[in-house]
């Protein structure tokens, strides 16, 4: 097997409101290789979005460890996190997100000019992304003036172009349409077979799942299948 | 960088709210650039006027003489002192007096009146005592019996051009001095002797009058520039050397004016303050506004891999820049209005008065402070208001802040 890009290591995620305690994860292992099209997958509530937040270390665990590129990232803070998440975590959300004062291209920099990074070399990798996302000529546009499924391209440009250990998206064909949202995925998947980038993505659409390499059915917060498909 | 960028483009991301912030702290701006260059203006045409009226910048006497004047508290050698005080710099001229008070008689009036004894050439060159002569002249350059009364003593005693006065006081060797003059001028109706009996005459004649040799009660000083004052009155006092003498700036010789002068500028600072304040609690609602609207942003920005201090400084940086947006045009209007009421003035439809004075224009000074400070003013408000919320907004937790919405 290929080398892993992340592990959870037994974890649990508690959240107390009200006297109330939810067991949102319970002591999940999990880990996820390079190279591969994950889809987490299972009924509202059973977790997923809890999990993807604490992979990436916008929440922390009640217990257990997260792994990312030989760091602990769940014991990670402040400047130190954001650093780290910038260069190793690519993140698409459900509602786009896009810096809406941006152009195309500057959203797709942004994370790129947090970095440091020459302009001739983001130039290089804006110019390449766009084309593989299928937008070219578009880079001028302000995220206003594109459709749902086009503004989520340019989020999973910009997740892909810093390249990231991998990208995490939670709900990323939610706010589309069945039809935009089956082709995003498939953009996405050819983007994986093409370039061996690690995604993992959340979903509870069936359509959606039967598009990944590998599935893991969450019940409850924890496991309930993890199965690898063709 | 990219921050910096970000900055600008929201500025213009909501323009009304952006516009009325800004217009606030334009207004702001231009109204402290105007009321500075109206307190400098203002006050310096006032101090101009009521030093050169008689008082000068600064003042020469015997020690004690200004808490208790005394015919005996004479400067013995004027003509030496007045030598070494116009050696310094910034010193345009002296001038020195004689004062007693006396008994004037005309026909069956009497009144009290204060006898000034002055040089006519040096007091000229020094004050404008010589043209505020409106009827007759100005006392002859040779010491003779002639008078220059003032406009009330004229009305007391019922006594025109040409007339004759008797003045009655004691002379210095204990006796009674006792002479005739005769009226050559009489001083118009502005300035600070309108107000009191006063009689000018030749500083020989009154010296002779009086029996007080060559001594003098006070020397008068005038500089190039009323700002330079404080500095020069430990310039002249170096020169001087002599413990028996007294320097004093017209804030001394004139306290109850300057105490009332400074009172009316301190109430100008207040203004200032509470308009900052206001300015402050605006500008700081905005960015509140900004920080609540746009909490999941910052928090999208932070799971990106924003830095909390980057995310600190794009609140401020949209705040600074809005602030100094608005300074160069509050800094543009308030200027051209202080350069348009230093050319026109504002004329009074009443003229106001003020120590004696009549002010029927209020003129503008256009200063470095006026142009400087009010930009101060603005940015430090800007800057300190934005502090806080860049703080909260440094610190939103971003799954928080992407759940809310
Ligand atoms: N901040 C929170 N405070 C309290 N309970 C929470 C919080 N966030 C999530 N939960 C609870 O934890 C459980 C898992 O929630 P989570 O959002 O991870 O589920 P999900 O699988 O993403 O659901 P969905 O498909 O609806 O997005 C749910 O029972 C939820 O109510
Ligand atoms: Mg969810």
């Amino acid at each position: 097997m290929s080398e892993a890009v992340i592990e959870i290591q037994g974890v649990s995620k508690i959240y107390r409101a009200d006297e109330v305690e939810v067991h949102a994860v319970r002591s999940l292992n999990l880990t996820i290789n390079a190279g591969e099209f994950t889809a987490i997958a299972g009924p509202s509530g059973s977790g997923k979005t809890t999990l993807l937040n604490v992979m990436s270390g916008l929440d922390t665990p009640t217990a257990g460890r997260v792994l990312l590129a030989g760091k602990y990232i769940s014991e990670m803070k402040g400047s130190e996190l954001s650093d780290f998440r910038r260069d190793h975590i690519g993140f698409i959300f459900q509602s786009y997100n896009l810096i809406p004062v941006l152009t195309v291209k500057e959203n797709i920099e942004y994370i790129m000019l947090l970095q440091g990074i020459g302009e001739d070399e983001r130039r290089d990798r804006v110019a390449s992304i766009l084309k593989r996302v299928g937008l070219e000529g578009m880079e001028g546009r302000l995220p206003k003036q594109l459709s749902g499924g086009q503004q989520q391209r340019v989020a999973v440009a910009r997740a892909m172009v810093s390249r990231p250990d991998i990208i995490l998206a939670d709900e990323p064909t939610a706010n589309l349409d069945s039809h935009t949202g089956a082709s995003l995925l498939d953009m996405m998947r050819e983007l994986n077979e093409k370039s061996g980038m690690t995604f993992v993505f959340s979903t509870h659409d069936n359509m959606i799942m039967q598009r990944a390499r590998r599935l893991v059915l969450l019940k409850d917060g924890e496991i309930d299948r993890d199965e690898v498909r063709g | 960088m990219i921050i910096l960028k970000i900055a600008f483009r929201n500025i213009f991301r909501h323009k009304k709210r952006s516009a009325l912030t800004g217009l606030m702290m334009a207004g702001g701006c231009a109204l402290f650039a105007l009321s500075i260059g109206m307190v400098d203006g203002g006050y310096g045409n006032l101090i101009d006027m009521f030093t050169r009226d008689h008082t000068g910048h600064i003042q020469v006497h015997k020690k004690g003489y200004l808490d208790k004047p005394s015919i005996y508290s004479t400067i013995d050698n004027p003509d030496s002192v007045g030598k070494k005080i116009q050696s310094v710099a910034h010193v345009q001229s002296w001038a020195p007096r004689v004062y007693t008070p006396a008994l004037a008689f005309a026909g069956k009036k009497t009144t009290n009146v204060r006898v000034v004894g002055i040089d006519p050439i040096r007091e000229a060159r020094t004050t404008r005592i010589k043209y505020k002569v409106d009827i007759g002249r100005f006392i002859s350059e040779a010491p003779l019996n002639e008078a220059v009364i003032s406009d009330r003593l004229a009305r007391l005693l019922k006594i025109d051009l040409n007339g004759e006065i008797a003045l009655i006081t004691q002379g210095a060797d204990g006796s009674i001095a006792n002479e005739l003059f005769t009226v050559v001028g009489i001083t118009g109706k502005s300035g600070e002797t309108s107000g009191t009996s006063t009689c000018y005459m030749h500083i020989k004649t009154a010296q002779d009058f009086l029996s007080l040799g060559g001594g003098v009660h006070e020397i008068a000083v005038v500089l190039t520039d009323q700002a330079l004052t404080m500095k020069t009155v430990g310039l002249i006092k170096s020169a001087l050397q002599d413990p028996s003498l007294e320097v004093d700036p017209w804030q001394v010789v004139e306290s109850q004016f300057y105490r009332a002068m400074k009172a009316d500028i301190k109430g100008s600072w207040y203004t200032i303050v509470i308009f900052t304040i206001i300015i402050a609690v605006g500008v700081l609602n905005t960015v509140l506004m900004i920080i609540l609207e746009r909490t999941r942003e910052f928090g999208v920005l932070k799971a990106l891999g924003t830095r909390p201090l980057q995310i600190f400084m794009l609140i401020v940086y949209e705040t600074v820049f809005l602030a100094v947006l608005s300074i160069i045009i509050g800094t543009a209007v308030g200027m051209s209005a202080n350069w348009w009421f230093h050319e026109y003035g504002i004329t009074l439809a009443n003229p106001i008065e003020y120590g004696g004075y009549f002010f029927d224009t209020i003129t503008a000074k256009i200063t470095l402070r006026s142009l400087v400070l009010p930009a101060m003013i603005i940015f430090g408000t800007a800057l300190i208001v934005s502090i806080w919320p860049a703080i909260r907004a440094a610190r939103i937790i971003p799954v928080k802040a992407m759940r809310s919405n």
